[in-house]
């Protein structure tokens, strides 16, 4: 069902991104980058709590399910986290004229690429899996500091990178740094990236139960049942 | 497939494809992404099916021999 959503609302989206939305007036058509970048961008950090907050529940309660919903997760985010370090650098080219550069946003966002990578290593080369969840799990809470310094990067320090596309403001509205129809089509992408997430981590996290619980009754019979 | 400019006119799908001059990096973008996200699709489809296919084969073995359930490594 989550499939479905995803691809429908990612249909709708592209084709928004392409015929619906207008030329932008400073940066031609280029910005269309930000129909995926921005999206992406938010996947990665937001996953990234998800994430953070699975595996505390999982050192917190021992419950097993938890700490295996983290390691579903951990794959898609760092996917979305090195899409948005893509498309930022064909995004930078043509407008700042750098594939890269090392501001405070770039360099916070390649951290976070780092820490999914370590969380899924750090799993991966640990045999005992509740010692793996735990030690895992203690990276990825550490990483959390990560998530504020690069929301805030952008105002705390000076950077070429552009401010927030969309913010609260002051009186409490929601701020904007562009169109509606702008606005609109990033919002129908970003629910189709966080579809796709609850897919894929979903699809993921029954795999990683199927193999922990190898052996087990249920197990068994659940596939005698299929054949 | 083409998309109407401001005049109504046609514009030609090369001409769409092109991005006023910003083709390669927004298909470069896009297209990337597109491949991640599927190829993701797929691994995770696939870890599944071989999974299911071992654990199958590791029931039948056992029972086949009548020897007592074991766990599987990975």
């Amino acid at each position: 069902m989550f499939t479905i959503a995803a691809a429908i609302l990612m249909v709708v989206g592209l084709y928004m991104s392409f015929f619906v939305a207008p030329t932008d007036y400073k940066q031609g058509e280029g910005y269309r980058i930000m129909f995926i970048h921005v999206p992406a961008a938010w996947m990665s950090m937001f996953i990234y709590v998800v994430m953070a907050c699975w595996a505390a529940a999982g050192m917190i309660w021992h419950t097993r399910l938890s700490s295996m919903m983290a390691s579903a997760l951990a794959p898609t985010g760092a996917m979305f986290t090195f899409l948005a370090l893509w498309t930022g650098a064909l995004w930078g080219k043509p407008m700042w004229g750098a594939w890269w550069v090392w501001d405070a946003r770039l360099t916070s966002e390649l951290i976070l690429l780092f820490l999914y990578v370590g969380f899924m290593a750090l799993e991966s080369a640990i045999d005992d899996p509740r010692r793996a969840a735990r030690a895992s799990g203690l990276l990825a809470l550490v990483g959390v500091i990560n998530i504020p310094i690069i929301y805030y990067s952008v105002q705390w320090w000076n950077t070429l990178h552009q401010g927030a596309s969309i913010k609260m403001s002051d009186t409490g509205g929601v701020e904007a740094s562009m169109s509606e129809i702008m606005i609109w089509t990033l919002l129908v992408m970003t629910f189709a990236c966080w579809f796709y997430t609850i897919a894929v981590a979903l699809n993921r996290v029954r795999s990683i139960i199927l193999e922990r619980e190898a052996g087990t009754t249920w197990v068994k019979e659940m596939l005698q049942g299929a054949k | 497939m083409g998309q109407r400019d401001v005049a109504g006119g046609e514009v030609k799908m090369s001409e769409w494809l092109a991005m006023g001059g910003h083709g390669f990096y927004i298909w470069g973008s896009f297209g990337v992404s597109a491949l991640f996200m599927i190829a993701e699709v797929i691994l995770v489809m696939r870890r599944r099916r071989t999974l299911i296919q071992r654990l199958g084969r590791m029931i039948r073995m056992n029972s086949s021999d009548n020897s007592s359930v074991s766990g599987v490594s990975q």
